[in-house]
């Protein structure tokens, strides 16, 4: 179907928005008919998505001043060069382009005798203003975090990564109600395979409409049946600027207070924020407390299980004795149990983050006294079981980002199944089938498991952090011909460096 | 008609990761095919003997003493055939189908192995069951898409598992009880020596699968550093175990069971955390060596027939378990020597023609 296009009859251009935009149902869409030099013009805005004041300031009064136009310049040419004093001006001749920009919050200027609209950037639409992450609070580091408007999240990494090497450029999703996605990267430093990819993928996502970056991500990651989240999304412009200049492309959308960075792998997920900030030490004790909570969360509660359904020799006598005291007066089996515990602190969680703010001391009440003692004073369940799980559910806090914590849930109550049937060896089995399923994803194509396995040049930065100055080379999904972060000594005033 | 586009995830712009990817698949296909011929030259003669009921202790160190001059030869071949050139095609062909059907027999003993440890820890379930749900764990890992899964998890896991062995070892150890964890070495220069022999032989073998998916340039550097040496205390402690558990099982032809060899451990190390991790990771290794065996055997059988072999043809292997434990333990007591000739004329093919896969895989 040919696209509409605007003509440079006035009325004809008019009646041609005026139906696209159904003006006569839209009250909130203004058509504002005036003249400039005796010609016949219109601003189209929607309203409360402009600043009123800087349409009439700097477009609506110096159109209405302009006495003639001059003859050898065109109509367009005078308004964008002499008349109209606003910083962003684009020209389009498209109907659909002109429709996505007066929805978008722009102003079209109109006039007759002009073969196209000039588009003038004066958005004023109510915005949340920066605030603190809340999902991502750190000790240490800024506390900066991304908000709805698309446009201050780029200008939050612009003004940490000062540099023209920094690229945003800006895609359309969505077919019938297009969203604006904004592509970062640092030029040389990112593959332009991975920006390559990401752009083909996006063109190649035919929905009507993608509201959310959660969404867009689902869209996009490579093995869409994986538990596993295969992109990393972040609330923190600091930590996106971090992603970018290790070489990964950021993905921002509007109205979406997060970013996503591409590709990822597990190591991306495993890493907190304020690693990088906290001095090596601290920072390597914390990421093997996590390593350590994400094993627990995962394993404890399913051996705990095994071991005593299916393996009590396994136990000493002494610990075997408390596990059947404990359970002896529960009327319920070990396993069902178990199930019914994580289920339980799976809703307390649930219910915890959908609850509102001033609700959540009351729920913790509930789940703390009435989930923790009530049962176990009425033997609903042994108390052996209530700590195993309480310490499982802290290690599930302790992941830094959340898809991972609902990953690490999800896979926690297989292998609670799997333990409940069948003891280690369904642990083992279980196990078995999700490391494969882990070892064969990739993100973008890379490896999710790299650079530990199969091994790439990466820094001693993956388990363990060691010192910044041993940590010489960029991610190891940069560009090939970049990926030393510097050619000297780190600490060159440090002569045992040298 | 026109065909339905295929679904492209892995695209074709990854320049580098497609150049990486290419050269470790080309890597790992040689890693795959001399793997193989090396692990089979350590184990044949092992498993030659292994079920059978009669050999004594003795008896099988004299055994493999006797084999030493075969391995020597062998040695003598791999560095002969370098300068011999490339072997007849369809010679070489013949060669990786006997391979392939070893291997192919050797999951059957993996499954095998993995389902008697699993029937002494739960008594109550069926070794059919057992088998089959075993195989459908393995299998998933032996799809195309997951070609990189396998070697990936072998080499994620050594660290752990190095971790994890050295644990129940040092366990062990603390208590004195060497003579269950080295039940070959005994006393006198000659046991030990053969014993010695025997564990530096499988510790080649242990070696194997992790280092398939290293390139040849990682791995001469790794060799530079800390971590071959940690990697290779990592194989013999695992060897060690293999040694202790499943070996004298399947070499020594004891009445016992796996299980009661399970038992041992137990004995030797009585804490929770340890017993764990012994019978946890003696799992998963069995797991992974199903996995590493049903994968090269489907490999070297597609390079021998010349076309992709589908992966679920290992389904077949179910049921060997899943008779009786009298008629398996007969029916591996026949197979062991017939997979030893196949090997044997395999090797020998590779050997005297001078066959040079790593040259034909390049091409």
């Amino acid at each position: 179907m040919q696209k509409a296009k605007l003509t440079d009859q006035f009325d004809h251009n008019r009646n041609l928005i005026q139906n696209a935009v159904q003006i006569q149902k839209n009250e909130d869409m203004k058509f504002r008919q005036f003249s400039i030099a005796g010609h016949k013009a219109a601003v189209v805005f929607i309203d409360g998505m402009v600043d009123l004041t800087r349409l009439q300031h700097f477009i609506l009064s110096p159109c209405m001043q302009v006495a003639a136009f001059p003859e050898n310049v065109s109509i367009a040419d005078h308004l964008s060069g002499q008349v109209l004093e606003i910083a962003s001006l684009d020209w389009t001749e498209e109907m659909d382009m002109l429709l996505l920009r007066i929805c978008q919050g722009d102003a079209a200027i109109l006039c007759d005798g002009m073969q196209g609209a000039l588009i003038g950037e004066v958005k004023g639409y109510a915005r949340r203003s920066v605030g603190q992450p809340v999902n991502e609070t750190v000790v240490m580091g800024p506390h900066e975090g991304f908000c709805e408007t698309m446009r201050d999240n780029v200008v939050l990494i612009r003004k940490i990564l000062r540099t023209p090497a920094l690229i945003s450029e800006a895609v359309m999703i969505g077919d019938q109600t297009p969203s604006r996605v904004c592509i970062l990267y640092l030029n040389g430093v990112a593959p332009m395979e991975s920006v390559d990819e990401i752009k083909r993928r996006i063109a190649n996502c035919h929905v009507d409409h993608v509201s959310s970056l959660g969404m867009l991500e689902q869209l996009l990651e490579d093995n869409p049946f994986s538990l596993m989240p295969q992109a990393v999304t972040t609330e923190r412009p600091d930590r996106a600027a971090s992603f970018l200049s290790e070489g990964q492309v950021v993905i921002l959308m509007e109205n979406a207070p997060t970013a996503l960075a591409m590709p990822a792998g597990l190591f991306h997920l495993y890493h907190a924020p304020d690693d990088t900030s906290m001095r090596w030490q601290y920072g390597t004790f914390l990421r093997l407390l996590r390593m350590a909570g994400m094993l627990i969360a995962l394993f404890l509660p399913a051996v705990y299980v095994a071991m005593t359904v299916f393996h009590p020799e396994g136990m000493s006598l002494s610990l075997l004795t408390s596990v059947l005291e404990s359970q002896s007066k529960v009327p319920m089996t070990l396993f069902p149990s178990m199930l019914l515990m994580l289920l339980a602190f799976s809703l307390i969680n649930e219910a915890g983050a959908r609850v509102p703010g001033a609700m959540g001391a009351s729920l913790s009440i509930v789940g703390g006294i009435i989930l923790g003692q009530a049962v176990v004073e009425a033997d609903m369940f042994s108390p052996l079981l209530i700590v195993v799980v309480a310490i499982s559910g802290l290690g599930t806090y302790a992941m830094p980002t959340y898809p991972l914590t609902m990953a690490i849930r999800i896979m926690q109550l297989m292998l609670v199944v799997l333990a409940g049937l069948a003891g280690y060896p369904g642990i083992i089995m279980g196990a078995f089938l999700l490391l494969v399923r882990i070892c064969g994803l990739t993100s973008l194509g890379h490896p999710y498991l790299s650079p530990l396995s199969p091994a790439r040049p990466a820094n001693p930065d993956l388990i363990v952090r060691l010192p910044i100055w041993r940590q010489r080379l960029r991610g190891y999904m940069a560009n090939a011909f970049r990926m030393q972060r510097t050619t000297g000594p780190m600490r060159a005033w440090d002569k045992e460096e040298k | 008609m026109s065909t339905p586009p295929t679904r492209r995830t892995h695209t074709a712009v990854h320049s580098r990761e497609a150049a990486l990817n290419l050269r470790q698949a080309a890597a790992l296909k040689n890693q795959f095919t001399l793997s193989a011929l090396h692990l089979y030259a350590q184990l044949i003669a092992g498993f030659a003997f292994m079920l059978y009921r009669h050999v004594s202790t003795p008896g099988y160190m004299s055994v493999m003493l006797l084999f030493l001059p075969l391995w020597a030869g062998y040695a003598l071949s791999c560095h002969l055939r370098r300068k011999c050139g490339l072997m007849e095609k369809r010679c070489g062909r013949f060669a990786k189908g006997l391979l392939s059907l070893c291997l192919f027999l050797d999951a059957q003993m993996s499954l095998y192995a993995f389902t008697e440890i699993v029937r002494e820890l739960l008594p109550d379930y069926n070794s059919a069951l057992i088998s089959l749900v075993s195989l459908l764990c393995v299998l998933p890992s032996l799809r195309n898409q997951n070609a990189h899964a396998l070697p990936t998890l072998s080499h994620f896991l050594r660290w752990p598992m190095a971790v994890g062995f050295s644990f129940c070892m040092l366990g062990a150890a603390r208590q004195g009880e060497t003579g269950h964890l080295f039940p070959l070495f005994g006393s006198g220069g000659m046991k030990i020596f053969s014993g010695a022999w025997w564990l530096c032989s499988c510790l080649s073998a242990a070696l194997t699968p992790l280092y398939a998916h290293s390139s040849a340039a990682t791995r001469s550097q790794e060799r530079k550093n800390l971590r071959s040496l940690l990697l290779g205390l990592f194989a013999a402690a695992a060897t060690a175990l293999l040694s202790a558990w499943l070996i004298p099982y399947y070499f020594l032809a004891r009445p016992d069971t796996v299980g009661s060899h399970l038992m041992i451990t137990l004995r030797i190390n009585p804490s929770l955390l340890s017993w764990s991790c012994q019978v946890c990771l003696m799992l998963m290794l069995l797991l992974i060596s199903l996995a590493c065996a049903l994968s090269r055997s489907r490999y070297l059988l597609s390079h021998a027939l010349g076309r992709p072999v589908s992966g679920w043809a290992g389904l077949i292997l179910v049921p060997l378990p899943a008779l009786s434990t009298d008629l398996a333990h007969q029916l591996v007591t026949l197979l062991s020597p017939l997979r030893t000739l196949l090997m044997v004329l395999a090797l020998l093919l590779l050997s005297i023609t001078g066959k040079n896969i790593k040259e034909e895989n390049a091409a």
